[in-house]
């Protein structure tokens, strides 16, 4: 019985995996009414020109993890997270309404068949946060990570997402012609539908930065387009380890793959964190474990933000001596320490001022 | 009624079993098809099961090349055709090739039905969808096929595992050397049934989306206006 039951389960979840594609090859193929946008409505050239949204230094598009439910409902660890990020990058515009596992930013609650069932999975989330059922989210949303990363479905999959993202970049003032830089920020699968989607939007006149926080990235063709990559990663952390793994372009005894290319290149920056884990305790966003022997005694999630800050002021899209923890306290360094290791120092994992 | 009811039922408990001893490569398998009365339609139904299967896992290509709605079930069906025919090709090849080196006894016929039946893996071909590791199953289901093939032709025809490895090897090279020769103008007649049908040629892979859009002038209109 056990085994009929355990092989239904493995049954059922092939079959799910299998179907995992469908919406992209749907949409793409024009089956799909999704097609038509049920998102925001889609802005015209002429109402963007009008908007009333002032050009920003720079953009900062957040892909959220395998966790998420829509554009607008991440895990409650990111929440925090995100407002830090706000309250440091006041010269960027930060968006965080493109859901990644849609290619038409149509989230799990939306007009979807089982938008029930995920309204449900929402609701319980709220209440417990490790609720069981809360894996069929992420079970779902790594799927279409799978089909991002996938050369079949991939090129179909990372048009979508890069459509949503440079829909709403206009609908918050982007300019192509004012060639403002553009970073996409990737949490974990996210990571992976960032550089997928850079394959598009390296089409646009702006600098294009991909930072991946713990992010399970594959050898994709975006990695020969994009500016620049940093991926920030823990060594507690085996999920975004996984990338280099499952994917053969990685390993490297293919030194003409996309990824060792961009190695090669210098395009690419692994930036070590630390004992960082993927999820619970000491995670990414984590806002009240402290670091272990940290002179600033940060949390493991302001270390996050400083070092994204620290790599954003060393492309000199901030400001040297912008706000990272602690300034303004007693634990602070010096601003003349930031700003000499913002210009001189290069962002990685020994560079002692993150 | 109850008596096509009967068959019927009886007819998928036998293509069933049959599957069974396919996929465990059960010499059985080659006992059950020389007896009985309904083996060809139990081949018949390994091959449909097997290539409906296979043909919905390789359907990604009529996607990407946007084939209308109305059009996918009839580009699947002249999928299937061109499969059978495929098959039945495979068949013929390795039957010559037995009966030139082994003095096989069966017919063409009954080696067609033989390479039939190693296509039943190819029931799970429709997990070749599956996102990064579809491509791996697809070659599992190959290599299991293959196998499915040496044994039954080891074990009904008696050449041993060392002359049906050499039968089924030189059916492959005969049939890679035949697609090579006379591969090109099958395709252009291939291409041609395929734009009546399917609309398109289908061509197109996912990898000529990315290529078409990195060479346009006008990318960032394509962007905001959707899809190129």
């Amino acid at each position: 019985m056990i085994t009929y039951l355990f092989i239904g389960l493995f049954l059922l979840l092939f079959v799910t995996a299998a179907l995992a594609p469908l919406e992209s090859l749907n949409w793409w193929a024009g089956w799909s009414r999704e097609g038509e946008k049920k998102g925001p409505a889609e802005l015209t050239e002429a109402e963007a020109a009008a908007s009333d949204e002032a050009e920003s230094d720079f953009y900062v598009i957040y892909l959220s993890g395998i966790g998420a439910i829509s554009g607008d409902s991440f895990p409650e660890e990111e929440y925090p997270f995100l407002h830090g990020l706000e309250e440091r990058l006041t010269t960027a515009k930060i968006i965080t309404d493109v859901y990644p596992y849609s290619v038409t930013n149509n989230g799990l609650t939306g007009q979807r068949q089982l938008a029930g069932l995920w309204r449900q999975i929402e609701k319980m989330r709220f209440k417990n946060p490790n609720s069981i059922l809360s894996l069929l989210v992420n079970l779902r949303n790594a799927l279409q990570m799978f089909v991002s990363a996938d050369r079949r479905y991939g090129p179909v999959y990372n048009l979508g997402i890069a459509n949503e993202i440079y829909r709403v970049l206009r609908e918050k003032g982007y300019r192509p012609e004012n060639k403002r830089p553009i970073v996409l920020l990737g949490w974990s699968g996210g990571g992976q539908i960032s550089i997928g989607a850079a394959n598009y939007l390296a089409a646009l006149p702006s600098p294009l930065y991909v930072i991946s926080l713990g992010g399970m990235l594959s050898d994709d063709p975006g990695l020969e387009k994009l500016t620049h990559l940093w991926h920030l990663y823990g060594v507690a952390d085996p999920l975004q380890a996984l990338g280099s793994v499952l994917y053969a372009g990685r390993w490297p005894i293919l030194p003409n793959s996309p990824w060792n290319q961009a190695m090669a290149n210098g395009r690419i920056d692994i930036i070590c964190l630390g004992a960082y884990t993927h999820n619970g305790k000491g995670n990414y966003f984590d806002m009240e474990t402290k670091l272990p022997n940290d002179a600033r005694g940060r949390t493991h999630g302001e270390k996050t933000l400083d070092t994204i800050v620290h790599i954003l002021t060393d492309q000199k899209l901030l400001r040297p001596g912008a706000r990272m923890y602690g300034a303004g306290k007693t634990a602070a360094p010096s601003p003349v320490a930031v700003a000499s290791a913002a210009v001189t120092a290069p962002v990685g994992a020994h560079d002692p001022s993150i | 009624m109850l008596d096509l009811v009967q068959s019927i039922l009886t007819y998928f408990d036998y293509l069933f079993q049959v599957i069974r001893y396919a996929l465990a490569l059960d010499p059985r398998l080659y006992e059950v098809v020389a007896t009985n009365p309904r083996a060809s339609w139990l081949v018949l139904g390994v091959v449909f099961l097997g290539g409906a299967s296979v043909l919905l896992g390789q359907s990604v290509v009529l996607f990407v090349n946007r084939v209308r709605r109305g059009r996918f079930i009839l580009s699947l069906i002249l999928n299937g055709v061109m499969y059978v025919i495929s098959y039945f090709v495979w068949g013929v090849t390795i039957a010559l090739i037995g009966r030139l080196l082994f003095e096989f006894d069966p017919g063409p016929w009954a080696i067609v039905r033989i390479v039939g039946l190693s296509t039943a893996p190819l029931i799970f071909g429709f997990f070749i969808l599956i996102p990064w590791m579809g491509p791996f199953i697809g070659r599992v289901l190959n290599v299991w096929g293959f196998l499915i093939l040496v044994s039954v032709i080891e074990f009904g025809f008696q050449v041993g595992l060392v002359g049906a490895l050499v039968t089924v090897g030189l059916g492959w090279l005969v049939m890679m050397l035949l697609n090579n020769l006379v591969g090109k103008p099958i395709l252009a007649l291939r291409n041609r049934i395929w734009q009546r049908v399917a609309g398109t040629t289908l061509d197109a892979t996912s990898q000529d989306l990315l290529l078409q859009f990195s060479q346009s002038e006008h990318a960032p209109e394509l962007l905001r206006g959707s899809r190129p």
